[in-house]
């Protein structure tokens, strides 16, 4: 169907308004934060623990940019194969969140998430994210929650170990423990 | 109001109506795609990358690009209030253009003419580019390095550097420097200013004096040689800077005077002990040539703070101190806030000799515990960091040009060093890092040093005899204080240490160290240092900056016998003093049963009387290998004569007693040096005489050298036909001198100098000294010159010197009740920053009266200038020092003086009213018959020698 004379644009208005739209276009993708500065801050903002846990879009994008770039990695993990990335000393963390990273491949390379400290406090959910998937368990005082590392990859490997929050009425108990995040081999 | 009409016609708009009205938003388009193409051409040709042009460079610098322009638009106004100094460059068209074209070319550029402003005043300066990495050149922001023309100084400086400081956190050194500052340590200014170029703001820069003789002068030490250690040369044999083992690295920079200026003994002699030196050859010069605590001070902070900068290439700045012969470290780029584990990131040659010799590591890491726990605490640096950016902030928010590197992660050093448009928030995010790194660092380092690292076990010798081996580890050594050994006997027993170091026990040959009685705690009172060993490792990433060795602590053994008279001993308790902590560590050893003797795992520690190599395997020789600290002695001289030939040296572990009536006789050129205490306790009728012992040559000097000397007291003593002394590297002008000390006491001394010298009494460094009715005559130079010196002065008597009676220079001084009669040039001169309160003091036949200049102020008070062609002159020539000079003068008397008051612009001569005649009464009757002792004016009148003319002396 043909549009109507009077209802045409004209060649002018086309060429106006496709150009307004390219500059504006242009100007919105330059004035997007870039990639590699939202991941500079996230490395930064985890390692200091000074933020929330990533968000899907956030974890996914951490995950290409250490493909993308080996030297991240090794900044990463400072020499090592393996590590915590964010806020942790000694493998205690303090957030709801542990972020780890595997180098390469190891068939036994597993997560254990242990929980020490007094009072009863119940079972605190745990959930262990991949680029691949995510598995789901829980851990009490004194019982180790051992995850076996999938494989597949992709390498190097961005994990995540979020916790669940507790109710508010189990905060108190839960206040005075401690949440130690490890990577192991398993025999 | 826009009508439907003309929107109807803007849709219908034609091809050619369009393109007019689009070519603005494509030439936008077209603009910013052109400028981000060639930004990031410029960015990869000055970094050497090939670096592909994908979406994701070009989308970071186009970012750039539009948050720039975009922040000119919001950008506030520099605030009225803002603290910090601002600096305004003006330069020709033609010379910017110069300046701009050196930008191409290798190298240092030339520097073109320009102006400076500053607070008003003008300056002829030259000014060039400097600094070869991207971000000193390729945006707007461009260090510079200015050098002010004609001799002129901008706050004591003559050549400073404009860096664009591009590191995201910006106060890395500033804070540094303000902790090597607030040390004792020599260090140049380092802070932010604003600079406007051609009337342009071009924002905040970094302000970096160099260091030359305005910052020793500044840091309160003697103008005299610095060294400036940068090289590009690589050794051949290793990976490894050649500085350290070539000369020609380094510069002198700044000298003494002009027969110093090509005087390179001090480096050469420096660098043949690094590079050529025996252990024990090196420990001896250090403990002589080299400021050891300022050392391990300016170490301790590299340590803190993770520097990596002074290393086998560059970045070593040393400063000899004439007056007390050793070389000390001018604290410069330090960088820093890094962490990697272990204590020094670098280990240069001359770092690596200090800490293979005993006794440099104790004094360092006890520093950088102190560091840790007090004013580099996390807290602390965190404070300082706030209050610093707090003062900036306001700046940076108005600066068109704020920017930093390091703001995308370490994916590539071409991401890396990209230099890019800075916020707050960014900062804000930035220091975070840091000092979250600085944190880590601190934890390190305070979990070594605060860790246990003795070990003690035993073994049984046999008899009553037991074996203890004290083995320490780490970062911390130990002081033995004290043992307690327990056996069922009350029975006396001995401890001897292993000193030949050959596991056996030998009563004959081992030392004695301790004897006591069992249950009683014992102090041993040699060989109680016990330290770690130390090893020399290859480096896993050797590179000429960083050499190819590091050190590493490594178990050291220390060996006792303890063998109890009557019984076996069962177990002792040791006191063990930490030396960086300062607390005590208790060791409980059993020697009941006997165990197998500890086995020396570590190989054989060097000789000391081989020069190491410096390379990987080698160890520091075990501290038993050195002689150990002499006990404290005390040394008899005198009653009688006493001749000394060849002069003698006292040893800083022996206290001289010069007994009254000793005459002391030396040899020509002959001096007698004292490093530690020495009492001299002349009476009227017996006092204590050093003289010549060959009556037609005179000997050489008398001087007290160092802070071991402190407390000396030299009661009526004469010195007779001295020239100057001789001692090491230290520089002696004058017939007796006394350097670097404290508390020191001159009484009823008479000293006179004859041609062979300068002065005949200098000190310099030298707190609490006081010098009470002091006779000195004679002396080509000055009678008493006192350099950065404090106290107290009464009853002097100086007469017939040849430039100024009292010489002074950075000093905090009383003096009073003084006569100083026949001054050629100056009866007082206080300069550099001197502040003198005077009372009753007569000068009289000198040419000026009371001098003073460079900042000094001189409070007089009841005092007489007698037949000066000047009584009282302030001079403001000399630039080294902001503010002028004053002197305030109450109860003057200024008889027979050409001029009573000659004020330089810019100071001031405060005087009341001014007493022209000598009368017998009020003030002048008790400087009279208490200061001069006389009775009459006639009888001072016929001492005074004639007034001497204008010609010569110092200009106003």
């Amino acid at each position: 169907m043909s549009i109507p004379y009077r209802a045409r644009p004209g060649a002018g208005f086309v060429l106006v308004t496709l150009c307004l739209g390219a500059a504006a276009a242009l100007s919105a993708w330059g004035l997007k934060k870039p990639t590699l500065e939202r991941v500079w801050e996230m490395q930064i903002q985890l390692g200091l623990g000074a933020r929330k846990a990533l968000s899907a879009a956030e974890f996914d994008l951490l995950q290409q940019t250490m493909l993308r770039y080996p030297e991240l990695v090794d900044n990463l993990l400072e020499g090592r194969e393996r590590g915590i990335i964010s806020a942790n000393e000694d493998g205690v963390v303090e957030k709801d969140y542990a972020y780890l990273v595997v180098r390469g491949p190891r068939p036994n390379a597993a997560v254990e998430i242990g929980r020490t400290g007094t009072g009863r406090g119940g079972n605190i959910g745990v959930r262990l994210k991949t680029a691949t998937g995510t598995s789901r368990g829980a851990t009490s005082v004194g019982e180790k929650l051992v995850w076996r590392l999938p494989p597949e990859g992709p390498f190097p490997q961005l994990v995540e170990v979020r916790l669940d929050k507790p109710a508010k009425k189990k905060k108190r108990r839960q206040r005075d423990q401690v949440v130690i995040v490890r990577l192991v081999e398993l025999p | 109001m826009i009508s439907v009409r003309w929107l109807y016609q803007l849709y219908k708009l034609t091809w050619f109506a369009g393109a007019i009205l689009a070519l603005p938003f494509v030439l936008l388009v077209a603009w910013y795609g052109w400028s981000v193409y060639a930004d990031v051409d410029r960015y990869r040709r000055a970094l050497k990358s090939r670096e592909p042009l994908s979406a994701e460079l070009f989308q970071i610098f186009l970012h750039d690009e539009l948050v720039r322009d975009l922040h000119r638009f919001t950008l506030p106004s520099r605030p009225s209030t803002s603290v910090l100094p601002t600096l305004e460059l003006s330069l020709t068209r033609a010379k910017l253009d110069e300046l701009r074209s050196q930008l191409s070319k290798p190298g240092a550029g030339v520097y073109v003419d320009a102006t400076l402003k500053k607070d008003d005043e003008v300056y002829k300066v030259g000014v060039r580019y400097r600094g070869g990495q991207p971000w000193h050149r390729l945006g707007a922001q461009k260090s510079m390095k200015v050098h002010l023309e004609s001799g002129a100084l901008l706050d004591g400086v003559r050549v400073f550097n404009l860096l664009n400081d591009v590191t995201p956190f910006g106060l890395e050194d500033q804070i540094i420097l303000d902790l090597a500052r607030e040390a004792g340590l020599l260090a140049p200014e380092y802070e932010p200013v604003w600079v406007r170029i051609n009337n342009s703001d071009m924002g905040v820069y970094r302000y970096e004096a160099q260091p030359e003789e305005g910052l020793l002068r500044r840091g309160r030490r003697y103008p005299a040689s610095i060294f400036s250690g940068d090289t590009d040369v690589v050794r051949k044999d290793r990976v490894a800077g050649a500085l350290f083992w070539e000369q020609s690295g380094w510069t002198k920079v700044a000298w003494k005077d002009e027969a110093h200026r090509n005087d390179a003994g001090e480096i050469e002699r420096f660098l043949q002990a690094v590079g050529a030196s025996t252990h024990r050859e090196f420990a001896r010069y250090v403990n002589e040539n080299v400021n050891l605590e300022r050392y391990a001070a300016f170490d301790a902070l590299d340590v803190v703070f993770g520097g990596a900068e002074h290393d086998y290439l560059t970045n070593h700045k040393l400063y000899f101190d004439p007056y007390v012969g050793k070389l000390e470290p001018v604290a410069w780029s330090f960088r820093g806030f890094q962490h990697e584990p272990m204590l020094n990131l670098v280990d240069n040659p001359l770092l690596i000799r200090l800490k293979l010799t005993p006794g440099y590591l104790a004094i360092r890491n006890r520093l950088v515990y102190e560091l840790l726990t007090g004013k580099a605490s996390v807290p602390e640096v965190r404070a300082r960091a706030a209050r610093a950016f707090r003062r900036v902030a306001p700046d940076l928010s108005a600066d068109p040009y704020w920017d930093a590197y390091k703001l995308l992660p370490r994916v590539s050093r071409f991401y890396r060093f990209m230099s890019r448009p800075m916020s707050k928030a960014k900062w804000a995010l930035a220091a975070e890092a840091e000092i979250e790194t600085f944190a880590n660092r601190s934890r390190y380092l305070l979990n070594l040093l605060e860790a246990r690292t003795v070990s003690a076990a035993s073994a049984w010798v046999g008899g009553n005899v037991a074996a203890l081996v004290l083995t320490v580890d780490g970062q911390v050594g130990y002081a033995f204080n004290e043992l307690t050994l327990h056996a069922p006997c009350r029975s006396p027993f001995v401890v001897h240490a292993d000193s030949d170091r050959d596991g056996r026990y030998d009563p004959t040959r081992d030392t004695l160290v301790a004897s006591g009685k069992v249950g009683v705690g014992t102090a041993p009172f040699h060989y109680v240092d016990l330290a770690p060993g130390l090893t020399l490792v290859a480096r896993s990433d050797n590179q000429p900056k960083r050499g190819d060795v590091r050190t590493e602590a490594t178990p050291e053994h220390y060996r006792y016998f303890v063998a109890v008279r009557d019984c076996r001993p069962t177990s002792a308790d040791l006191d063990l003093g930490n030396t960086v902590t300062r607390g005590s560590t208790r060791v409980h050893v059993d020697l009941v049963a006997p165990r197998a003797a500890v086995e020396e795992r570590t190989a054989p520690a060097a000789v000391a009387d081989l020069a190491p190599a410096l390379a990987a395997g080698e160890k520091a020789p075990h501290p038993w290998e050195y002689p150990p600290r002499p006990a404290n002695t005390v040394v008899r001289l005198g009653p009688g004569v006493v001749r000394l030939e060849t002069g003698r040296v006292f040893a800083t572990h022996e206290a001289v007693l010069l007994e009254a009536g000793t005459r002391l006789l030396l040899g020509p050129g002959a001096s007698l040096v004292f490093l530690g205490p020495v009492t001299a306790d002349g009476s009227v009728l017996e006092p204590v005489v050093i003289g010549r012992l060959d009556p037609a040559q005179p000997f050489g000097g008398v001087a007290l050298q160092g802070q071991q000397t402190a407390g000396s007291r030299l009661v009526y003593v004469r010195v007779e036909g001295g020239s100057r002394a001789s001692y090491a590297d230290v520089d002696y002008d004058a017939v007796l001198g006394i350097h670097d000390t404290h508390d020191v006491t001159l009484r009823d001394f008479v000293i006179a100098g004859d041609g062979a010298t300068d002065d005949v009494v200098h000190a310099a460094y030298v707190t609490a000294l006081t010098l009470h009715e002091l006779e000195v005559s004679g002396g080509p130079q000055d009678g008493i010159d006192l350099e950065f010196v404090s106290g107290d002065l009464r009853g002097l008597r100086v007469a017939n010197s040849g430039d100024d009676c009292l010489d002074l220079m950075g000093v905090q001084l009383r003096l009073a009740d003084s006569v100083l009669l026949g001054c050629s040039n100056n009866g007082i001169s206080a300069g550099e920053e001197s502040a003198v309160a005077a009372n009753g003091v007569v000068v009289a036949g000198a040419k000026v009266g009371v001098l003073a200049k460079n900042h000094s102020e001189v409070r007089l008070n009841r005092s007489l200038v007698y037949q000066a062609s000047e009584a009282l002159r302030t001079n403001r020539r000399e630039m080294h020092y902001a503010g002028g000079s004053s002197i305030g003068a109450s109860d003057l008397a200024a008889v027979g003086c050409g001029v009573v008051a000659n004020a330089a612009k810019n100071t001031t001569i405060d005087v009341g009213y001014v007493q022209t005649d000598l009368v017998e009464s009020g003030s002048l009757n008790h400087i009279l018959e208490q200061v001069l002792r006389l009775s009459a004016w006639a009888e001072f009148e016929a001492q005074v020698p004639p007034r001497v003319s204008l010609d010569g002396g110092e200009a106003p």
